[in-house]
């Protein structure tokens, strides 16, 4: 059984997937819904499915592939179409069973086609083409028992206002049951999975129909036309699942379902020309015209990881994604000391188009000048000469090192890049530092370069008026391919730490490289134990031990039995990256007062960081809180402040709309953490390390 | 403007470079520091007069800084107290983010008193009262060891707290320099280094964590700074091999060289003294050739006279006229030896407070002390002064406020002109009462 259980859950996923749920629950819900009101076409989807899964096994592919619902509800919905259309006997099992794996190769095909050559997902669309082959190869087929259409049993027994058995009857349409029942319980199904879907459907049905109205006139017609549950799709997938919620995915779901209308009245007008159903065609055409032109404009709130519902996936973009952005490359600060941005990307001299995502980066004073003296020699500019550190690790690719050091105020216009040095990183792409000095490059074509590698001495050869530092990502190793967005992993700005992110234009910022001693402080491996006194309000109340542990995917957590508390160290700071477990895991203040500890930690260094929901607020008001900032992204007033003391203290402020909590820690400068602190209103919190002795000894 | 009468005379003509503005003749006059007139200051504060420029204070460190920090990521400025420990001077480099360096007790609690946490002081020193070095140990501060004694001493304080002490070693080495100064610390080529590290390691409770060197004084050879951070960066990744340990830092001392002219040196500072840039740039290149890349020790340097020595002015007055039995003419000023102690190494800049006609020869600057070694120029080049007339000596930043003596006289008053041009006293003048405030008479002579 235990065996089968994956098995199940893939099966039944693929059901809930069709509403973009990922939960096995709702999946089943949806099975029985299919089964026990329309027995046929319940078993004709099951049949298809199953083998559509079965041949995948057969081809190789392992569980955690077939995870991912899209492979296996094409087939699903074309096993409903076709029981739909026909009575199961055993000439229409043979036909479900070929069409099953059909929709599959042709999803699997098509799916890695669209996300190589759009990045976009597959959506229905091999429901669209499988479904329509189904039926029109079922045009000769004379053999297979054709039900006549429209004989369900009804089960209208109290009559609905117009608008609610409409909507009602287009969610049942999706899985080719148009009853007001089967919608309803599809309805209570969203809802308890999703208040943001739920609200969702509603919008983008009455959306879609209003319009239509508008256009023939007709209540009657636009709340009976089954076609409309292409509105509801295109809202829920737009709104809530491919784009993270916010009232602009709101907007966007809208806008969707609205210019959906005539394509949808067109497709059924057309394929009813040749006596077929309209299927899906207008959601997943709509879908990816809009995916596509937000992915190609830049849209920043694209959802990267659907984690099963949006609000799930809003928590999680909230947190980690905020915490550390996904969609760009992080590079490190390929100089030492205080910068100047001088251009930043779009920058208003020559970051522009193609070249857009660039930095150029000179020294000034206090004053704001960049050079001592009257700037009339080059030695006179701060910047010049200063060394230039390789921002990734990985491989040079291209040197050009002969051009000379333009004079200030002049400028090589024919080759405007001057001396450079290309570096492919194996992330997949390639990091560009240019204007160098001539004859100061300390590495050649083919050498390895570890990040902070001395690569050479800044200049102004080519296009530069004035010695700078030019650095930009590339897509491809010529000089001169279309720039890439990035991130610096961490960098000082007023004495503020600031990491995955970018300085703006006329900002000075400077490195953060890690202490060494911070660094060993706060490397925890595995099998390594430590012993706390945990007190509430000064009393004892508790004493546990924290380990360490790897999960599977190769990240490590500290757990106390209960609770997990993934951690990391990446570029200059330790971050405590998930928590998950029961709220009264300690291991939670733990991540409340210390989400991220800069490995250089100075009396007067700040920074400020985001906490994830589940850290301090309960499942209700959490999932509260969700549905309003979808909606009303300001509402949630949240700032965790923390400040260095000194080399091993730091103090936190945690403001969350009206409550306050204050935090101090104190590492250990052999290891860990010595003494966390949390204040809250009503409460002191402590816990103290035991024994500094024995757990030194112990390590 | 009329130019007054001057009594003909034959000259011998001083060529300087003449494209430079500011060659030696035409810096012979120095009317106000920093926007404050010199008659001003001196008619207010009395004469003598130390002046320290604010500005010139935070420019220098301002520069330094930026300088160091282009070259390499991790650098802290470590403000050497015994160059200049007043108050007012040590607030201004605290400000700006220096940390203090501390060689006794004295210097420890003045920092302290300042305000200084104990993990942002550097302790070096041949000697440290045990006193102040468990007071040190509890308050964090980077210990940076002399002797072996030493050890001994906080190996016993590590056994009171329970606790692993992190330590520095000082190191003396060859780095092509002279004067070896090889009495601090242990030394690296003789294998003593390794001796000691042995023996800290064997005993259990010291863990060294640091590496310090100090070369020497007023070093005109950029290169021999490389040489002692190649030479540091080897013996810190002996140490971490052989005994595990972490070195977080490298410190080595300081001993920049300021725009002040050497005793002994013919050529002018401007040319005999690299630019700091030069320093920095053998240090960094040394340290990132050799360190590996991105996983930086910290580079603690303890620069005191570079960032001080030219910010500090004397204003002293011309109070007697001599001609000495060799014909020259000789001035008695009201500031000798015992204000200016680097005198002894110095030629200062003598600049006088006005245009004075008449030709300039060669003249003898006496102190006001009733002994022979007060001489505080044996050679400048003055017009004939008048009694009366101020002199502003320079730089005198550096070791004098500090090295400065209470002998047969008072020390005067030292003035801040801060950056907005105000000039406040940041030391008053000594009074007998000052003096004879600690003496004590025994009964039987009273």
């Amino acid at each position: 059984m235990k065996e089968l259980q994956p098995i199940i859950n893939s099966v039944l996923n693929s059901y809930a997937g069709i509403l973009f749920l990922a939960r096995p629950a709702a999946g089943l819900a949806i099975l029985l819904f299919t089964v026990l009101i329309s027995p046929n076409l319940g078993l004709s989807a099951l049949v298809c499915v199953s083998s559509a899964y079965v041949f995948a096994r057969i081809l190789g592919l392992k569980e955690d592939f077939l995870r991912l619902d899209f492979y296996i509800y094409n087939p699903l919905l074309v096993g409903l179409s076709i029981g739909y259309f026909f009575k199961i006997d055993s000439l229409s099992l043979l036909f479900l069973v070929l069409m099953g794996i059909f929709t599959f190769l042709l999803t699997y095909g098509l799916s890695s086609a669209f996300w190589y050559y759009f990045r976009l997902p597959v959506l229905s669309l091999p429901f669209v083409v499988g479904s329509l082959i189904a039926a029109l190869a079922s045009y000769h087929y004379s053999n297979l028992f054709v039900k006549s259409l429209y004989k369900f049993p009804s089960f209208s027994y109290f009559s609905l206002p117009l608008w609610l058995e409409g909507f009602l009857r287009s969610l049942g349409a999706i899985f080719f049951m148009p009853q007001v029942m089967v919608g309803l319980g599809l309805f209570l199904v969203i809802l308890l999975s999703s208040r943001i879907m739920a609200l969702l459907s509603v919008l983008g049905y009455a959306t879609g129909t209003m319009i239509a109205y508008f256009f023939t006139g007709s209540l009657q017609e636009a709340f009976s036309n089954l076609n409309y549950f292409n509105f509801i799709l295109i809202a829920l997938a737009l709104g809530g699942v491919f784009l993270i919620p916010s009232p602009k995915s709101y907007l966007m779901a809208l806008v969707a379902s609205a210019i959906a209308v005539p394509l949808t009245e067109a497709s059924q007008v057309f394929w009813e020309k040749f006596g077929l159903p309209a299927f899906a065609l207008p959601f997943n055409v709509t879908t990816m015209l809009i995916l596509y032109a937000l992915g190609l404009s830049g849209y920043r709130k694209l959802t990267l990881y659907y984690r099963g519902t949006p609000e799930k996936t809003l928590d999680h973009y909230l947190t980690l994604e905020k915490r550390f952005p996904a969609r760009t490359w992080e590079v490190d600060l390929p100089v030492s000391g205080r910068w100047l941005v001088w251009q930043g990307p779009d920058g208003k001299f020559t970051h522009k188009g193609p070249w857009r995502y660039a930095i150029d980066f000179v020294v000034a004073d206090e004053s704001g000048r960049t050079y001592a003296g009257e700037g009339l020699k080059l030695e006179d500019y701060y910047a010049y000469h200063k060394p230039v550190f390789s921002p990734v690790t990985g491989r040079v690719v291209e040197v050009v090192d002969s051009l000379p050091d333009e004079p200030p105020g002049s400028a090589n216009k024919d080759y405007p890049w001057g001396n450079h040095v290309i570096i492919y990183d194996p992330r997949g792409f390639y990091a560009v530092l240019a204007h160098l000095s001539p004859g100061t490059l300390k590495v050649k074509k083919g050498d390895w370069v570890v990040k902070g590698a001395l690569i050479g001495l800044c200049g102004s050869s080519g296009y530069s008026p004035e010695p700078h530092l030019h650095l930009h990502l590339q897509s491809g190793p010529e000089i001169g391919s279309p720039t890439l967005p990035f991130v610096f992993s961490a960098y000082l700005k007023n004495g503020e730490f600031h990491d995955f992110s970018l300085p703006a234009e006329g900002e000075t910022i400077e490195p953060a490289p890690p202490e060494r001693r911070l660094k060993q402080t706060l490397n925890f491996l595995l099998g390594q134990e430590f012993e706390y006194d945990f007190f509430k309000n000064e009393e004892f109340n508790e004493r546990f031990t924290l380990w360490v542990e790897m999960a599977p995917d190769g990240t490590f957590y500290f757990t106390e039995g209960k609770g997990k508390l993934y951690f990391a160290q990446r570029g200059s700071a330790f971050y405590f990256l998930n928590f998950e477990g029961p709220r009264t895991s300690p291991l939670r203040y733990f991540f409340l007062a210390a989400p991220k500890i800069p490995l250089l930690l100075k009396e007067g260094l700040s920074w400020e960081d985001y906490l994830p929901l589940e850290v301090s607020l309960g499942p209700l008001k959490k999932g509260l809180y969700l549905f309003i900032l979808s909606f009303w992204p300001s509402f949630l007033k949240f700032k965790a402040r923390y400040q260095a003391l000194n080399r091993f203290d730091f103090k936190g402020e945690i403001t969350f709309n009206d409550e306050n909590i204050k935090t101090t820690v104190r590492l250990a400068p052999g290891k860990g953490f010595t003494e966390i602190k949390i204040e809250k209103e009503n409460e002191n919190l402590t816990f103290r390390r035991r024994t500094n002795h024995e757990q030194e000894s112990s390590l | 403007m009329k130019r007054p009468y001057q009594k003909p005379t034959i000259l011998k003509l001083q060529v300087g470079f003449l494209r430079e503005k500011k060659s030696s003749l035409s810096r012979m006059v120095r009317q106000e520091i920093d926007g404050v007139p010199v008659a001003e200051l001196a008619e207010k504060f009395g004469s003598p007069l130390f002046v320290f420029s604010e500005k010139r204070l935070r420019e220098q460190f301002r520069y330094l800084k930026r300088l160091f920090e282009g070259h390499y990521p991790r650098v802290e400025f470590s403000w050497s107290y015994k160059t200049n420990y007043l108050d007012a001077i040590c607030r201004i480099f605290h400000q700006e983010g220096a940390t203090a360096e501390v060689v006794s007790n004295f210097e420890y609690e003045k920092a302290r008193r300042l305000g200084v946490p104990g993990d942002q002081i550097v302790f070096n020193g041949p000697y440290k009262p045990k006193e102040i070095l468990r007071q040190a140990v509890l308050e964090g501060a980077r210990i940076n060891v002399d002797s072996l004694d030493e050890i001994l001493d906080l190996e016993e304080i590590a056994r009171e707290t329970g606790e692993k002490l992190r330590i520095g070693l000082r190191v003396n080495m060859d780095t092509g320099i002279y004067p070896r100064w090889d009495r601090f610390g242990f030394n690296l080529e003789s294998g003593e280094v390794l001796n000691v590290a042995r023996r800290i390691a064997a005993g259990g409770r010291l863990e060294v964590v640091g590496l310090h060197c100090h070369q020497g004084t007023f070093i005109l050879e950029p290169e021999a700074y490389g040489r002692a951070a190649e030479k540091l960066v080897d013996l810190s990744q002996k140490l971490e091999n052989d005994f595990g340990w972490t070195i977080e830092y490298l410190d080595l001392g300081g001993g920049f060289p300021s725009r002040n002219r050497l005793k002994g040196l013919y050529l002018p500072p401007e040319v005999a003294v690299p630019p700091l840039s030069e320093y920095a740039e053998k240090i960094a290149r040394a340290l990132l050739t050799r360190l590996p890349a991105g996983d930086y020790p910290l580079l603690i340097l303890e620069t005191g006279r570079a960032l001080v020595d030219e910010a500090g002015f004397l204003i002293t007055t011309v109070r007697a006229l001599k001609r000495l039995p060799d014909g020259r003419r000789a001035y008695i000023l009201d500031a000798g030896v015992n204000l200016l102690f680097t005198a002894f190494w110095y030629h200062f800049r003598v600049e006088v407070e006005r245009e004075i006609p008449g030709p300039p020869e060669p003249c003898v600057l006496y102190g006001p002390l009733c002994m022979n070694i007060d001489v505080v120029e044996e050679s400048a080049l003055l017009p004939p002064l008048a009694r009366g007339t101020r002199l502003v000596l320079s730089p005198v930043g550096a070791y004098n406020v500090t090295q400065w003596m209470q002998f047969i006289t008072y020390r005067p008053r030292v003035v801040l002109v801060t950056e907005n041009g105000n000039a406040e006293v940041i030391r008053e003048a000594e009074t007998l009462e000052d003096i004879v405030r600690r003496e004590k008479i025994p009964e039987h002579l009273k």
